[in-house]
């Protein structure tokens, strides 16, 4: 606890610092992007998915924000102070904006966004729930009170407590309110055709002088990569994302397009399992788990599979995380070691082993699995493998009878790898498969470490001991690729495939 | 006919039956929805508190009593993913679906039956010829292909239509002939086999022998001996176009049925495919039903007892 140092950050607000310069010019011009699925709704806490969230962002602002430097700046928030124990955030909160429909943004709608952010029926209830209580001291002054801890609730903040105005929320009702939202954002809803289209326009009164630039936003609900790829060819759509490698190589001479790529903050892996159905197995020696690290020839997977558009990691930090070590390489491919490590381990002529694989989850998911059968197969593992559906993957606790070897993935939207480290190797978490004392120690100090340089740290110490004592192989990280029209300014898609509209502009 | 019709109800009240008890357990076998819908993230308690409160922790029983007692009442529950009402999401993608398997269906019928009579009424003409070819495509071409070759040629290279979405009636273009060359091809090559069959015999001879010119023979005779086929293909092909357009609804991003029905399965939304699949059966129920009787009106041959 000698951790929990006093930590205050003190940000002013300067409004100069986040503003475009020119001065308030009038929002022209329209874009239309593609949306690789309908959206589930458009109220935050119940849009898990990335289509969802980078819709509704663009009609929402939370207290802070992460800007494109990855650093958390102030929102509707211009200050906050943290307790020196962690579990207070007090927040100063920016006065004279209001809501679309009017109403005035003060302490009631951050309470009200509390209150109906943990409703069970949300998806990201829990992110709501780890705050037990919300102190109003004034309109303009809230002090939010953690149930324990969290080294990340500022990024939790910033990707899914959007603020909501009380009275119209109450009015309208959850699901009122995810038919028509309303929030202080660079753009308002305007209309929603069910699996079709969402329009929205920009906010002319909104806060931030001279944001949005544009003046119209359609989001185009087209699922089909190939339609999405014709259509960003035609003009009919400014913005055509999730492409594959293959696609977007068909425009690389295209002048009036420009492809944009870069590696998804999604980690693939192959889990092992030192509970339920992995106890007793070989996975429990450090030695068999180093040599299938060493066997899986990944870089072969990566080039047969994936065009060579995908990047090999090393472990769950991967670049652009906090913490990131560049120092540790990827395990190589050396089938002759992985022999040597298994004849040391008391496994001369392998083993045989179970490995689950949810068959329609990603992409090229069942040549990996085969891939990585017939690699281990070369040094004695004997590999059979169980296909899924996700449905089914993902229905139990642990993954249930699935494994004691799975193949999985897990994404990042705060830039860190937190989520998936506690996600997967925190014991009571829904899907850890492996227990080790020493790494969930750190995890917990990682997560209560609210100094960032001090986080940064621990995971440099985490890489290391995840990489000396591999729980898990670590496959690669996939590249996004996206089409957009050369006459759109200032887009700038991150990591976790999200985006923010309010800078970006149209020739 | 009124014996019949009641037989005829009977029978579909059991077939739709038995569909809803088939989709209800189907659906259940692919595993649990809750894991697709909540974040990876979600602890085991709001998982439980998430589940119980959409009806899932219910025994299999009990889940289905509850769906029998809303369906008799025409209640056809709750969307998972939207917590939409699944009648209002139905009836707001239905316009759309039926917008387009018209269009297919009209598109069939204009090209296939001119060109399929022509065809059978001279069989050596190049015509015919065209008529062969085109009614063995619409066999054969895979609707996909289709789907894709037409979104290359006229969107991107030629630039005429539009490639996707449901804007205007230009953008029904492409969809619309997609989906309707197959039942082209077939209804094509049934016309050329019905003239066929009839242009030779006695009564049209007679017409012939009365001095009534080809025209005359093609529009008063043939037609109506066409019609009673066609109508009836129709009516079958119609309910398919309702259910099996979901490739080319999700191609065109047409916002029909299809694609709801995909979206639908890719996020094991159990209530939404339930409600999808009894609204499609109950409808093909009743444009079966419907064509029948249509069918004993055009032709006096057919008695009902």
């Amino acid at each position: 606890m000698r951790l929990l140092l006093l930590v205050v950050l003190l940000i002013s607000f300067t409004a100069g610092a986040q503003t475009t310069t020119g001065g308030a010019q009038a929002p022209t011009g329209q874009i239309t992007i593609a949306l690789a699925n309908d959206p589930k709704s458009l109220f935050m806490p119940r849009a898990p998915d990335r289509t969802a969230a980078n819709v509704a962002w663009q009609m929402f602002n939370s207290l802070v924000w992460v800007n494109d430097n990855g650093e958390l700046v102030p929102d509707l928030a211009t200050r906050w102070t943290v307790s020196p124990d962690g579990l207070e955030y007090t927040f100063t909160l920016r006065t004279g904006v209001r809501f679309h429909n009017g109403e005035e943004f003060n302490a009631n709608s951050v309470v009200a966004t509390w209150r109906t952010g943990q409703d069970r029926s949300n998806d990201f209830a829990d992110q709501f729930s780890l705050v037990k209580d919300v102190r109003v001291i004034n309109p303009t002054t809230v002090t939010l009170v953690l149930e324990a801890p969290n080294a990340i609730f500022l990024n939790i903040l910033a990707n899914t407590w959007a603020m909501v105005p009380p009275n119209y929320i109450n009015q309208v009702g959850l699901d009122g309110f995810a038919a028509r939202p309303v929030g202080t954002g660079p753009f308002r809803f305007v209309s929603r055709t069910a699996g079709d289209r969402i329009v929205l326009e920009a906010n002319r009164n909104y806060w931030e002088p001279g944001l949005p630039r544009l003046n119209r936003v359609i989001f185009r609900v087209i699922p089909d990569v190939n339609t999405r790829l014709a259509a960003v060819r035609t003009g009919q759509i400014d913005i055509a994302n999730r492409l594959t490698p293959e696609l977007a190589g068909t425009l690389r001479n295209n002048d009036r397009l420009r492809v944009i790529s870069y590696p998804n903050d999604r980690v693939f892996y192959v889990g092992f399992k030192n509970v339920g159905n992995g106890v007793g197995t070989p996975l429990e020696n450090r030695q068999v788990r180093q040599a299938l690290n060493y066997a899986i020839n990944r870089p072969g997977i990566v080039r047969a599979l994936f065009n060579d558009q995908a990047r090999l990691i090393s472990g769950f930090v991967v670049q652009g995380n906090l913490g990131f070590d560049a120092s540790i390489a990827p395990y190589p491919h050396n089938p002759e070691r992985a022999r040597q490590l298994l004849t040391q381990a008391g496994f001369p002529n392998g083993f045989s082993i179970s490995m689950g694989c949810p068959t329609d989850a990603y992409v090229n998911i069942n040549e990996v699995c085969l891939s990585i059968q017939r690699d281990l197969a070369r040094v004695g593992v004997d590999v059979s493998l169980e296909f899924k559906t996700s449905t089914a993957y993902w229905s139990q606790a642990r993954y249930g009878a699935v494994g004691p070897m799975y193949v999985d993935s897990w994404s990042s939207t705060v830039g860190e790898a937190l989520p998936r480290l506690v996600g997967a190797l925190t014991p009571g978490a829904f899907y850890n498969t492996w227990e080790n004392e020493a790494l969930s120690r750190l995890i917990q100090q990682i997560s209560t470490t609210t100094d960032r340089n001090a986080r940064a740290s621990l995971y440099r110490q985490l890489q290391r001991l995840m990489f000396d004592d591999p729980p898990f192989v670590y496959l690669y990280q996939l590249m996004v690729f996206e089409a957009v029209n050369a006459r759109v300014q200032n887009y700038r898609p991150r990591a976790a495939e999200e985006f923010f509209l309010k800078g970006v502009s149209v020739r | 006919m009124l014996r019949y019709l009641l037989s005829r109800s009977l029978h579909s009240l059991l077939l739709l039956a038995g569909v809803l008890v088939l989709v209800f357990l189907m659906v259940r076998l692919v595993g649990d929805p809750v894991a697709l819908m909540l974040p990876k993230e979600a602890s085991a308690e709001h998982r439980a508190a998430f589940k119980a409160g959409l009806g899932l922790d219910d025994p299999l029983v009990l889940q289905f009593w509850n769906y029998l007692a809303g369906v008799v009442q025409g209640d056809l529950g709750r969307s998972l993913r939207t917590q939409q009402d699944n009648w209002d999401m139905i009836m707001e993608r239905l316009p759309a679906t039926l917008e387009l398997a018209f269009a297919a269906l009209l598109f069939s019928w204009l090209v296939a039956v001119p060109l399929g009579i022509l065809a059978g009424m001279y069989p050596f003409s190049l015509l015919a010829r065209l008529a062969v070819w085109l009614g063995f495509a619409g066999q054969v071409v895979p609707s996909y292909w289709l789907a894709m070759l037409l979104i290359l040629l006229f969107s991107v290279q030629l630039g005429w239509l539009p490639s996707f979405g449901r804007d205007s009636l230009v953008s029904l273009v492409l969809p619309t002939v997609a989906l309707g060359f197959a039942i082209m091809g077939q209804l094509l090559r049934l016309t050329v086999a019905v003239v066929d069959e009839v242009r030779s015999s006695d009564y049209i001879r007679t017409a012939r022998g009365k001095g009534l010119g080809e025209f005359g023979v093609a529009g008063r005779h043939l037609l109506p001996n066409v019609l009673i086929p066609l109508v009836a293909v129709s009516g079958v092909q119609f309910t398919y176009l309702l259910g099996g357009s979901i490739y080319i609804e999700t191609v065109f991003a047409w916002p029909g049925l299809g694609s709801l029905l995909n979206t639908a399965i890719q996020d094991a939304d159990f209530p939404l495919i339930q409600a999808i699949t009894l609204f499609v059966t109950f409808f093909a129920i009743a444009v079966q039903l419907l064509t029948d009787v249509f069918y004993s009106l055009i032709d006096p041959r057919v008695q009902h007892g």
